[in-house]
């Protein structure tokens, strides 16, 4: 698991505490209960705060895996 | 705090049996990250308890705070923005922001918050409640440039300033001091645009977390620490005592030792707020009092006990003086320019706070006084604060006087003891409050009571509130004591009882034994005693009667076993 994959995965944790991380990357906004409206803020949040990068918030609060924001989050990291 | 570290603390589990904490949190905003910083904030200062915190309607704040029925709750946090009092004030609303609406935005400000205040008003006669004024940034609202400061900015903070002064007025209302929030929290740092239009957040995170971690602080304030121990050369006075004589020292501006006049009137006013100052120094003894005796000195030579000078280790110091003060380390500062004594006392007393003192970096005292203000702020001045030194030397006077006298009880017949005892239900004496969560030693079993657990204690009619004022012929000590408890026929049961340390060995807490029995006529006190890692001496007073239950004296017993009591009571006023 590299060092983003890390910290992302420890975002996801914050965010769903019940998440079983064997599952992360298939983890989908259909999969986990509580991925609600409110959850998709904090995880922006905590992912801008840690990364310290800045989305478009209205197209992130439509982020649907973790395998998407994986790879958004690997292209803005990568820019 | 960062967003994630709070989440981590909100979700770590606490035991089903911890008791439950209600808090209301008014903004309009959407509050979820600031309620979770508050959350975090209160789990950390109350580890012991579940937190719970409801907040109010989104983007109604003043019409959810007319609504707010304080009932349960535990205490309420409410941060007014200049857009709750005018929406026009915000950025997510379109209703215009020429130079022809300031007029009527200045009125809605001054309307809104003649209304806030209304609900404060009541809301603080329940709960305790702390209030933040704007802390976000007006909209460029004004036509001037932005280096000039508009007449209508200064009309609505000064709708705003009259109502913060009508708050520093109140008991029950704590407001949020915004030069604090500004070194926490700078201006230019607050306020997202971007989150505010996307998702109703006009926070910074930053700003969320220092707005909440003061908020918390005002809900649920510290003790206050009791005590500063301060070392002399380059810390009380610039220069060795030793080498430049006493005429040497120096702590003015004409001697380029400002620093250490302002730390010595800043000791003063500590002093004068019921902080204990005492001096521990590696000195010449006749030397060092004829320094502390200087008449120019802004500490004066009364406001401080005990002074320790010799040749040997502070620690050794730091021991005598905190026996003196009959208080623990973790209650005390000590200050010295040395980090190496720092670091000796610090050996020995684990729990006591270290500073060193910045005397060649001035820029630093403003760090010191800031830690410091930290530490023993308060927001009362009681009597009692102010006589705290000179009781404490009335006190160590007194046990002398003991050692001398042939028996304790010609002593004690000899001190022209009296005691005042007050029975009321009164749930906003807050010395009585104080007493109750920062007494260790003399306490029936160490619980700690909110504001709100007071009031509901004191509600049904056969609660009471005994409170004890003392004086001696060595001086005052003020409110000494304080049991709650209630009477049910002949039998009285004390849920609290708490003695302040400096009114040991006087026999108060016998003769108010006494007075209780007395007063409800009462055959039996029951006692709702615990024992704690602290309160040995309550268990000590208790084994007096020898009772085979601890939490159980009859009144045959106390009469069998209770020392000669020599009180005068001047008055036993109730008020129930």
């Amino acid at each position: 698991m590299s060092e983003i994959d890390q910290r992302l995965a420890a975002l996801f944790r914050a965010t769903f505490p019940d998440l079983d991380e064997k599952d992360l990357r298939q983890v989908t906004r259909d999969s986990i209960a509580s991925w609600d409206s409110i959850a998709a803020v904090t995880l922006v949040t905590l992912i801008e705060d840690e990364f310290g990068e800045e989305f478009d918030l209205d197209s992130a609060a439509q982020w649907t895996s973790y395998i998407q924001i994986r790879e958004e989050l690997g292209k803005r990291l990568r820019a | 705090m960062k967003l994630r570290e709070a989440l981590e603390i909100v979700k770590t589990p606490r035991s089903p049996s911890a008791p439950r904490a209600l808090y209301w949190l008014g903004c309009s905003s959407t509050p979820t990250h600031l309620r979770t910083f508050l959350q975090a904030y209160l789990f950390l200062r109350r580890p012991e308890t579940e937190i719970e915190i409801e907040t109010s309607t989104y983007g109604d704040l003043l019409g959810s705070l007319e609504s707010f029925q304080p009932v349960g709750y535990e205490g309420a946090a409410i941060i007014c923005e200049w857009y709750d009092l005018d929406p026009r004030l915000g950025f997510r609303r379109l209703g215009g922001w020429g130079p022809d609406l300031l007029l009527d935005i200045a009125h809605n400000v001054r309307t809104g918050l003649a209304r806030l205040r209304s609900s404060v008003d009541r809301i603080s006669q329940s709960i305790p409640v702390t209030v933040a004024l704007p802390t976000l940034p007006l909209p460029p609202i004004e036509t001037c440039i932005p280096a000039q400061s508009s007449g209508f900015e200064a009309q609505i903070w000064s709708s705003a300033l009259d109502f913060a002064v009508w708050c520093g007025a109140r008991s029950g209302l704590r407001l949020l001091s915004l030069a604090e929030l500004e070194r926490q929290s700078p201006p230019s740092e607050r306020f997202d645009l971007r989150t505010e239009l996307s998702f109703g957040f006009p926070y910074t995170t930053a700003h969320m977390s220092a707005l909440a971690g003061m908020i918390a602080q005002l809900l649920y304030p510290s003790s206050p620490l009791k005590g500063i121990i301060t070392d002399l050369d380059d810390t009380l006075w610039a220069g060795i005592l030793g080498e430049v004589g006493v005429d040497g020292v120096r702590f003015t501006l004409e001697t380029q030792a400002q620093i250490h006049g302002l730390y010595q009137q800043f000791l003063q006013s500590l002093s004068e707020s019921g902080v204990l100052i005492a001096v521990a120094s590696k000195n010449d003894q006749v030397l060092a009092e004829e320094g502390l005796a200087r008449k120019d000195l802004l500490l004066k030579r009364s406001s401080i006990f005990p002074v320790e000078i010799h040749w040997g280790p502070k620690s050794e110091s730091v021991g005598r003086i905190l026996k003196a003060w009959n208080i623990g380390p973790e209650s005390v500062v000590f200050i010295d320019d040395s980090p190496l004594e720092a670091a000796e006392v610090r050996a020995s007393f684990p729990t006591i706070r270290t500073l060193v003192f910045p005397s060649h970096e001035p820029a630093e005292l403003l760090g010191l006084f800031h830690t410091l203000r930290d530490c023993f702020g308060k927001a009362v001045i009681r009597f009692e604060d102010r006589i705290r030194t000179q009781s404490l030397q009335h006190r160590v006077e007194a046990e002398t006087g003991t050692e001398e006298a042939t028996s304790r009880d010609d002593f004690l017949s000899g001190i022209g003891a009296r005691l005042s005892f007050c029975l009321s239900r009164d749930a906003d004496d807050e010395r009585a409050f104080e007493l109750i969560n920062k007494t260790n030693q003399f306490n029936v079993n160490g619980r700690r009571l909110s504001e709100v657990q007071l009031r509901g204690l004191l509600t049904p009619q056969e609660s009471f509130m005994l409170t004890v004022i003392y004086r001696d012929k060595f001086g005052p000590l003020g409110k000494v004591a304080v049991v709650l408890g209630r009477h049910v026929g002949r039998q009285v049961i004390v849920s609290n009882w708490v003695m302040s340390c400096r009114a040991f060995s006087r026999r108060i807490e016998h003769a108010t034994l006494q007075h209780i029995f007395e007063l409800f006529d009462a055959e039996e006190i029951v006692m709702e005693f615990q024992a704690t890692e602290r309160n040995a001496p309550f268990r000590e007073f208790l084994a007096e009667f020898k009772s085979a239950d601890h939490s159980a004296l009859t009144r045959a017993q106390f009469e069998l076993f209770c020392p000669r009591l020599t009180h005068a009571v001047e008055e036993a006023v109730a008020h129930v």
